[in-house]
């Protein structure tokens, strides 16, 4: 087992992970940058070290700096936690040749993930239904067109290094399509640094179903159930639940299955995800695999009762998974509370916190790195909270979370807690009828009320 | 322990990274010791400011630019500046271990002049003067661990 890990990552993700340290009795090691000084990651981690400016790509992103850090730290692994490095091939790969452990799968498994179009094909061939979509990246306009007649519109475009719901556009007919894939390419070269694209069908009111899987270093892989993750705007998940009322205990035995399938057609090791598409006659597909720890992970444990975070730390020291399936009890939601001033098209609020509540009580867990006092910056991404909430049933829950979105209260900048609230209280949330475009009618129907 | 098992101890261990090693072996006891390089006192990274203090009257404080001094360093006397490191690393004072080092307390430094390497990773990286002055401390041992931002040197402009 590690004695010393370096956590490469700020706000909440990296407390999450100093509390998993503290519970293995390990010391945890910050690194932060000029902006994050007085930060509270820096403030609970046992060590910390300022590895740059501000800018993230000069300090969160900045390998040597980071792998410097991990040095001079005596460092024996790092946990890259979700975004920054933690998908990234070359990090995984400098970590393995300066002989620090990256608690994370193997960088084979991440660049596999991070090509979407490869990953798609390779998990195709080993028997995974994928969307109906090309095989493999789109040369031209003219190959486009053929594909999207093939499998009828409409269709999406989307980037074969794109992350994080970016990178996709989508085309209702052939006039469309020839700029959607032009205007892709160039985008997708701009973001990612490489212009490729593929195309998949788009499926209409579909849910957005992916699995948790955990695997060791020995080939064992467990499903840990799934999380519906349909309530986001622009592609940007705001609320995540599981189970999914989407589907019949049949559905989610296969849909596990298959999330093993893929995670072993991949040689992944360590905590991943398994994103499907759920169309609504209730079949189901392969879209993508998530090479982290994800953002919403604390809606599994509550429910599991298991600590991912722990458990990917225990992976990669090389002890091997103590279990072979999960019991899954009750409900568990959860909000994102971002920085963002939604009644004015979602636009990020840095700024001071000058109050602060966070709501408690029964079933109730927050994850969050902020205080009253502490300056939200304005170089990072704009969450500021995660509140989950656990109840018997998913009207338990769904009371619960709303009722803690109400306590919580902030002044000093404005959150999506408010509309959170009324999101989990409106007659469709509650009756789960829900997909991916729920939220923005949800939004427009919101503006449309205010403005009579 | 026969002398061609010490010669193969002393040389893996010259290979390592162990800085010390003691072998207890049918009541002969052996240690192997390299000489220190880092300074003596134990490693400490300057801590950031509590998070939980009252917040600043001014709304517009910025962020604490840099780490707080050690208990080794005073406050920088009147009209000294400072070179901080622009990276986290390992400092060094010469460009090569056994060569004299860059500068010396009291030598003057033109603006871009190299005073010393932060490595990291392997790569050496020159750390030039951003200012002429005259070196008045170091801040800093060779070989020393350093952070982003940590002062190296005092100059007087």
């Amino acid at each position: 087992m590690f004695r010393r890990i370096l956590i490469a990552n700020r706000g909440e993700i990296a407390i999450r992970i100093i509390r998993a340290c503290r519970s293995l009795g390990i010391t945890s090691i910050a690194v932060y940058s000029e902006a994050d000084a007085d930060s509270l990651h820096v403030a609970l981690a046992d060590e910390s070290i300022c590895i740059g400016p501000p800018s993230a790509s000069e300090s969160y992103l900045h390998i040597p700096g980071i792998i410097a850090a991990a040095e001079i730290c005596d460092a024996q692994a790092i946990h890259p936690g979700y975004g920054f490095l933690s998908e990234s091939a070359q990090f995984a790969n400098i970590c393995k040749e300066c002989h620090i452990e990256f608690i994370g799968p193997s960088p084979e498994a991440i660049s596999m993930s991070g090509d979407k179009s490869v990953c798609r094909e390779k998990v195709r061939a080993a028997g995974v239904p994928t969307v109906p979509g090309s095989a493999g990246l789109i040369q031209d306009p003219e190959e486009a067109l053929k594909v999207a007649n093939d499998i009828g519109f409409p269709v999406l475009v989307k980037a074969a290094h794109g992350g994080g719901g970016k990178g996709m556009r989508i085309a209702h007919n052939d006039v469309a399509l020839q700029s959607a894939v032009n205007i892709a390419k160039a985008e997708a070269e701009a973001a990612f640094g490489d212009g490729g694209v593929y195309l998949e069908k788009f499926i209409e009111n579909s849910r957005h179903i992916e699995v948790q899987i955990m695997a060791d270093n020995f080939g064992k892989v467990v499903p840990l159930g799934e999380r519906e993750c349909s309530i986001q705007r622009r592609h940007q998940k705001l609320i995540e639940e599981t189970p999914s009322t989407a589907i019949k205990e049949s559905v989610r035995r296969n849909i596990q299955k298959v999330a093993v399938k893929a995670a072993k057609a991949i040689n992944y090791t360590n905590a991943g995800t398994c994103e499907f598409l759920l169309a609504p006659d209730n079949s189901f597909y392969f879209i993508e695999f998530n090479a982290r720890i994800q953002v919403e992970h604390p809606v599994t444990e509550e429910v599991t009762s298991k600590d991912l975070v722990v458990e990917q730390i225990r992976i990669a020291s090389g002890e091997p998974l103590g279990y072979s399936s999960v019991k899954a009890v009750g409900h568990a939601i959860e909000v994102r509370i971002n920085a963002e001033d939604t009644d004015n098209d979602f636009q990020p609020t840095p700024g001071m916190i000058t109050k602060l509540h966070m709501p408690g009580g029964p079933g109730i867990r927050v994850d969050s790195h902020i205080f009253s006092g502490y300056n939200v910056p304005r170089y990072y991404d704009s969450m500021l909270a995660k509140i989950i909430a656990w109840g018997h049933d998913r009207d338990q829950a769904i009371e619960r979370l709303a009722g803690a979105c109400d306590e919580f209260k902030i002044q000093g900048v404005k959150t999506t807690a408010p509309l959170c609230a009324k999101v989990l209280r409106s007659g469709r949330f509650r009756e789960g009828d829900i997909s991916i475009n729920f939220l923005e009618h949800f939004i427009q129907d919101l503006i449309q009320t205010k403005s009579n | 322990m026969e002398i061609n098992d010490l010669e193969e101890l002393i040389r893996l261990f010259e290979k390592s990274k162990l800085h010390e090693i003691e072998i207890e072996e049918e009541g002969k006891k052996i240690r192997l010791q390299k000489p220190q390089v880092l300074s003596a006192a134990p490693i400490t990274y300057p801590v950031a400011a509590a998070p939980f203090a009252p917040a600043p009257a001014n709304a517009d404080t910025p962020a604490a630019p840099g780490p707080a001094a050690t208990s080794s360093e005073s406050q920088l006397e009147e009209g000294l500046v400072t070179i901080d490191s622009p990276m986290v690393g390992t400092f060094y004072a010469a460009p090569a271990p056994g060569e004299p080092p860059f500068v010396q307390r009291g030598d003057m430094v033109d603006e871009g002049q190299t005073v010393c390497i932060v490595e990291a990773m392997k790569l050496m990286n020159e750390v030039g003067a951003k200012f002429s002055g005259s070196i008045e401390k170091i801040l800093v041992e060779n070989g020393e661990p350093v952070e982003f931002g940590q002062p190296l040197f005092a100059v007087k402009p």
